[in-house]
C-alpha cells in the first residue's frame, strides 16, 4: 500500500509551480506554445470567465436586481462604498472603483480557479501578484502625480511636523516605502495562495505515501481546504482594500 | 445601526508584513552592496536602516491613530 518510491517534494512542486502543459484526465498533456505558459492561460480563462459574467450574467436593466445581478451587485456596491469611497473620499472613489473590482474579482476568481482540479493557481506565482501590485504602484506614483502635481507628490513624501535634519534620513526610507509596500502587497498574496496549496498536496501526498494509515490526512486536507475558500475571498479583500489604502494615501496625503 | 469604519486607517492590517519585508529589503540592499564592494559594513548599515523605517512606520501607524482618537 505504501509507495517508498514516491517523492512528495516533486509532486507538491509539480503542483504548485508553472508550466507550459496542461495535463488532463484521460488525455495526452497537452503542450502549450513558448509564449504561453498554465499560469497565464488560467489569466485569460479567469478574464474570459469575468467577461461572461459581467457582460452576460450582469443584467444592468433589472429594477430590482435578482439572481446573479443580485450577488454580483452586492460584491460591487460593497467594494465602492466600504473600500473605494472609504479610502479615496467620494469623487475619487467613484471614479476608481472599477479597477478596485477588477483587482477584486480577477484575484478572487484566479484563487478560486486555484481550488478546481484540472486547473491552477496563478496567483501562487509570484509575477502574477507582481504585476498587479505594480499597478497599484503605477497609481500611487502618476496618478498622484496626474492629481496632485509633481510638487504634490512630493510634498506627500516629506512627513510633517520632522525637524529638517531627520528629513534626510526619513525621506529616503519614505521613497523606499513606496516600493517596500508595494513588494509586501506582493509577497502578502502570493505566499498566502501557496502555502494553503502546499499544506493541501502535502497533506494528499501523504496518502500516496503511506497508504491507509495516512486516510486522516484526507479529512485534515478538506478542512485546510474549506479554509482555502475563506482565504481565496480574503486576500482578494486585503489586496484590494491596500490598494485602496495606499492609493488615497498619495492622493490625499496627511498633513 | 452599526456606525461605519473607517478603512483608509486600516495601515495596522499591514503593519507586520510591512516592517518584515522592509528589513528583508534594505538588508538584502546592504547584502548586496558588500558582495559588491567587499566588507561586512553595509549588510549592518542595512539592516539598521531596516530597523529605522520599522520604528518609523510604526511611528506614522501610532501618529494616525492618535489623531484619529483625537477626532471622536
Amino acid at each position: 500500500m505504501a509507495n517508498p518510491g514516491f517523492n512528495l517534494e516533486q509532486y507538491i512542486m509539480h503542483h504548485v509551480t508553472n508550466a507550459h502543459q496542461w495535463r488532463l484526465p484521460f488525455l495526452p498533456p497537452l503542450e502549450l506554445p513558448s509564449f504561453l505558459s498554465l499560469h497565464a492561460l488560467m489569466l485569460f480563462f479567469c478574464a474570459a470567465f469575468l467577461i461572461v459574467l459581467f457582460v452576460f450574467c450582469f443584467n444592468k436593466k433589472d429594477r430590482v436586481p435578482h439572481g446573479m445581478t443580485n450577488l454580483l451587485e452586492a460584491f460591487v456596491v460593497f467594494i465602492r462604498d466600504d473600500i473605494a469611497v472609504n479610502c479615496l473620499g467620494e469623487k475619487d472613489g467613484r471614479k476608481m472603483t472599477p479597477l478596485f473590482c477588477t483587482f477584486f474579482f480577477f484575484i478572487l476568481g484566479l484563487n478560486l480557479m486555484g481550488l478546481i482540479p484540472l486547473f491552477s493557481t496563478a496567483t501562487a506565482n509570484v509575477n502574477v501578484t507582481a504585476a498587479l501590485a505594480l499597478v497599484t504602484l503605477s497609481f500611487m506614483i502618476f496618478g498622484a502625480i496626474y492629481k496632485n502635481g509633481f510638487m504634490g507628490f512630493v510634498k506627500a513624501l516629506v512627513p510633517s511636523g520632522v525637524p529638517a535634519p531627520i528629513l534626510i534620513i526619513l525621506v529616503p526610507i519614505e521613497v523606499l516605502g513606496l516600493f517596500i509596500k508595494t513588494f509586501a502587497l506582493t509577497i502578502r498574496l502570493f505566499a498566502n495562495m501557496l502555502a494553503g496549496h502546499i499544506v493541501i498536496f502535502a497533506l494528499l501526498g501523504l496518502v500516496v505515501l503511506l497508504g491507509f494509515a495516512a486516510l486522516p490526512a484526507v479529512v485534515l486536507a478538506l478542512f485546510i481546504y474549506v479554509v482555502e475558500i475563506l482565504v481565496c475571498f480574503l486576500q482578494a479583500y486585503i489586496f484590494t482594500l491596500l490598494s485602496a489604502m495606499f492609493i488615497g494615501q498619495m492622493y490625499h496625503p496627511a498633513h | 445601526m452599526t456606525p461605519k469604519i473607517d478603512k483608509s486607517n486600516f495601515q495596522h492590517v499591514s503593519i507586520g508584513l510591512n516592517v518584515a519585508t522592509g528589513m528583508f529589503v534594505f538588508s538584502y540592499l546592504g547584502f548586496l552592496a558588500d558582495k559588491k564592494w567587499g566588507g561586512q559594513a553595509w549588510t549592518l548599515v542595512g539592516i539598521l536602516l531596516g530597523l529605522v523605517y520599522s520604528a518609523y512606520e510604526i511611528w506614522k501607524l501610532i501618529r494616525q491613530l492618535n489623531d484619529q482618537d483625537k477626532k471622536t
